[in-house]
């Protein structure tokens, strides 16, 4: 993440709203200068991150903006893979064992500053003034650059733009989520900060609303803002993603309003990476969504499936179905398909199913799928939304279940 | 407000106090509603309180857990007058305030009776990684390792006594602030009113902790700047100066200040460095741009973003201060002060990472940075303790709260506040615990005709307050 100095120049306040000065290509003339950074990290893989750390710095000479500059840098390390040198698990060991030696050895006298290096060079075959010089190579600072991302300038100048937004959210204290999928990772990553949520429905899409749940009472109310933060590089790689926060600036609120690709790309600044393709979470689902698609008879009678993921809110929880099925009159019905299962995760399912109420959601289950013992008891467990199949779910059988729940948002 | 429906209860959950299914007319007038919960809440530290409340009510507790603790105190030493005093204050206070105490005067073994007293388990918060792992290894010596976890970047533990930086203590809180009872706060002057920016947040952790007993631990004070301070821990319980306990107490100390000259090549970098600085100053005529120079060196800085000439400058200041904290002499010198001491332990402070590690390599001695993994910074305090090492080195991790008693000799090679007041006394406050009637001496290494030398007066200043209070000995 950005450091308060590499974001706070690129953000002003313009009454109660606040502008990011993303970085743009208007001319041409940035994306060639980043390939050229990207170049020259690639020209250093194997040397140390203080090297790679050092010689982006060096190119200030060739900018304008040394904090923009220290921010693409940074952007880019944080891109790049480092791991610990060869040998470097070793090294606290053989300081202990240097250490202890020099103990033994003390007070230290002129000419004696390699002996109680001598044991633990030995042991590990190096000379003892090779020890000596490395003796700190474990430091974060020593790690290798190993591996530099495929991307060009155009990729580093849109992960260097949605760095800066996140830098803005650290100042948050709410946050306003909307995308047109990726929900599952979305709330994964909710989760894993440890904020409260609020799903909210507008026409055919969601809203989620996020806020920390002491921060009215705390001395810094955007404490939560690092956790905002951390959301927001998957939120990014959602499609149509956009998010409204409110964000204390200088002690006073105001407002700030971030989006993806589709906007920026208008004004030549990117944020973020290319919003990802949603992979079906199994062969299963891939195959239902296949036979849907050849099937004559749901788009016959008006049905089309989507795989928005809408969000749906159970019992106080939130609820992801695979799929949502939207028939042309405006009736919907949300599907979920469970593949392998244990009689303990089908209990959950079922118990999210029945906590939803009246909301149209369709559990289709395989018999041939359950694992272990007591499959076959949980077999009896009926209910009118639940559709128990063979091996695959046939369409019609679904469908069927679909037109008896499906109703309008 | 909609009506609630839950049955009524209450709970503790992410650092708010929470009371479920009450009406808020017949609910404290300090709760409010919050439309995310559809209950009533409080910040955590009023907890208690509801707690208080609830059962005044009959509204039974959703998630209680037995927070008694119990095992005995196995510490050998004899508590001394005041640490007896200080917790029998602490104790009438109703287990809440802070207790000031000189360093070196014990306050870890008030913590360790205020423990036992109060009988409940306990959450200890304090400024570093290296603090962790000494209270941690006195807690375990104390009480049994058994009871005894830490919770911060390399490791999270949470067990009946965990210890735990200011840093991550939200994090813990926010979790687990209903296993704790008691919360102690070591070196509370970093709560000041006056602290501004990250430092502030700190209070953070103390609004949302749900532990109704509190101490706090501190060898100065910030009077007058501690409202917020009474307000989380409760008002000063238990107060001794420096000079009521020398003697009886602390070791005496001396300090001596030693010049080392920079080699002709550091003299004639440090000169071409001074040179381009200046000049730079000179026309640019950015000290004269606002009232006080802190401010002048803000906008300097900021200068420094958009004008080349400007980073040039602000290079050649870097540069000019790193020719002073590495100057060779130095190292030559701490090896020399270290033979005059040949039977002492020493503490080494440094400026900066770069310094201790180059003396670190040098010496072949320990190095405890921030950096430092948490078992290597264990093994080397226990070492130390045990006496097995002789010397350590460290940049900040060891300037405040950190006991090796044994250590009596220290060498400053470099401050890292030019010349900070505070950071020189803590310093020497890590010599000053009494071991029979060994004299502490601290050792300052200054680059003659340097910016260090006026440095080396502020810090000098400081101490001369302490060194006062004491008989005989001083700069």
């Amino acid at each position: 993440m950005l450091t308060r100095a590499q974001v706070d120049p690129f953000v002003r306040v313009v009454g109660s709203v606040l502008r990011i000065r993303y970085l743009a290509d208007p001319d041409g003339r940035v994306t060639p200068f980043l390939d050229r950074l990207l170049r020259l990290v690639r020209r250093l893989e194997g040397r140390s991150l203080e090297t790679v750390v050092e010689a982006l710095r060096r190119q200030e000479r060739r900018v304008r903006d040394a904090s923009r500059l220290a921010g693409i840098s940074r952007a880019l390390i944080e891109w790049c893979d480092f791991d610990a040198p060869d040998g470097a698990r070793h090294l606290e060991a053989a300081r202990h064992e240097v250490f202890m030696a020099r103990g033994a050895i003390w007070p230290p006298v002129p000419g004696d500053a390699l002996l109680p290096f001598a044991d633990a060079a030995a042991t590990l075959g190096l000379a003892a003034d090779v020890l000596q010089r490395t003796l700190y190579d474990d430091r974060p600072g020593a790690r290798r650059l190993r591996r530099v991302p495929d991307g060009d300038g155009r990729a580093l100048l849109a992960r260097y733009n949605l760095e800066l937004a996140r830098g803005v959210l650290r100042d948050a204290t709410r946050v306003e989520l909307h995308t047109r999928g990726g929900w599952r990772d979305v709330f994964r990553a909710v989760k894993a900060a440890g904020l409260m949520h609020e799903l909210r429905r507008e026409g055919k899409r969601y809203r989620l609303v996020l806020t920390g749940p002491a921060a009215a009472f705390l001395v810094r109310p955007a404490r939560y803002g690092v956790r905002f933060a951390r959301v927001l590089p998957v939120l990014a790689r959602s499609p149509g993603w956009r998010v409204n926060a409110e964000v204390i600036r200088d002690g006073q609120p105001c407002r700030v309003q971030l989006r993806g690709r589709a906007r920026a790309l208008a004004t030549g600044a990117p944020v973020g990476s290319e919003p990802r393709r949603e992979r079906y979470d199994s062969a299963w689902e891939r195959r239902f969504v296949r036979d849907f698609r050849a099937s004559s008879w749901a788009k016959e009678h008006g049905w089309q499936l989507s795989r928005e993921r809408s969000p749906l809110s159970s019992g106080g929880a939130v609820f992801l179905p695979d799929f949502t099925l939207r028939h042309t009159d405006g009736r919907e019905a949300a599907v979920e398909l469970v593949g392998f299962w244990t009689p303990e995760y089908l209990t959950a399912k079922i118990a999210k199913v029945r906590a939803a109420g009246d909301t149209p959601l369709v559990l289709v289950v395989a018999k041939a799928l359950a694992v272990g013992d007591g499959g076959s008891a949980m077999q009896d467990v009926g209910g009118e939304r639940i559709l128990w199949c063979g091996q695959h779910p046939r369409v019609g059988d679904v469908m069927r279940l679909v037109e008896r729940v499906a109703k309008a948002p | 407000m909609p009506p609630p429906v839950a049955a009524p209860s209450i709970a503790f959950r992410a650092g708010l106090a929470i009371l479920r299914g009450v009406p808020a007319a017949r609910a404290p007038d300090w709760l409010r509603h919050d439309p995310r919960l559809d209950a009533l809440v409080a910040a955590g530290a009023r907890y208690p309180d509801l707690r208080d409340w609830a059962h005044a009510n009959d509204v039974p507790e959703a998630t209680s857990a037995s927070n008694v603790f119990e095992a005995p105190l196995l510490d050998p030493r004899t508590p001394r007058e005041a640490q007896q005093e200080a917790v029998t204050r602490w104790m009438a206070a109703g287990q809440r305030g802070t207790v000031v105490l000189p360093t070196g005067a014990g306050k870890t073994l008030v913590a360790l009776m205020a423990i036992q007293r109060t009988g409940t388990n306990a959450c200890i918060i304090v400024p570093t990684r290296a603090l962790v792992s000494q209270w941690f290894t006195q807690l375990a010596d104390a009480f049994g390792a058994e009871h005894v976890g830490a919770f911060y970047g390399d490791e999270k533990e949470v067990r009946a006594l965990t210890v735990t930086t200011y840093h991550s203590a939200f994090t813990l809180l926010e979790r687990h602030g209903a296993r704790f009872t008691l919360l102690i706060c070591d070196e509370v002057h970093h709560l000041a009113d006056s602290a501004t920016g990250e430092a502030r947040t700190r209070l953070d952790a103390l609004i949302i902790a749900p532990a109704p007993h509190r101490l706090g631990l501190t060898a100065t004070y910030p009077d007058g700047q501690d409202s917020w301070l009474v307000r989380a821990l409760g008002p000063v319980v238990y107060r001794r100066s420096i000079g009521e306990m020398t003697d009886a107490e602390l070791a005496r100390f001396a300090i001596e200040r030693r010049y080392v000259d920079l080699s002709p090549s550091e003299r004639a970098r440090y000169d071409a460095e001074s040179e381009r600085f200046e000049t730079y100053a000179e026309q640019s005529q950015w000290r004269a741009q606002a009232d006080s120079p802190d401010t002048a060196w803000k906008l300097f800085a900021a200068s420094a973003r958009r004008s080349p000439a400007a980073r040039r400058a602000l290079r050649a200041f870097r540069e000019r201060e790193r020719v002073v904290r590495m100057a060779e002499a130095k190292f030559e010198e701490t090896a020399r002060v270290l033979r005059m001491f040949p039977g002492e332990q020493a503490v080494l402070f440094c400026g900066g990472t770069d310094v201790a590690m180059e003396v670190s390599r040098r010496l072949a001695i320990p190095l405890i940075a921030a950096s430092t993994p948490a078992s290597e910074r264990h093994a080397i305090l226990n070492a130390m303790r045990e006496g097995t090492l002789r010397a350590v080195a460290s940049v900040k991790v060891l300037d405040e709260g950190w006991d090796v008693p044994n250590a009596k000799l220290g060498i400053v090679l470099g401050d890292s506040t030019r010349g900070g007041a505070r950071q020189h006394t803590q310093r020497l406050g890590r010599l000053l615990r009494r071991q029979g009637d060994q004299v502490a001496s601290l050792f300052e290494l200054v680059a003659a005709g340097t910016w260090e030398f006026f440095a080396s007066q502020k810090r000098g200043a400081a101490v001369r307050k302490v060194a006062d209070s004491q008989l005989g000995f001083g700069l």
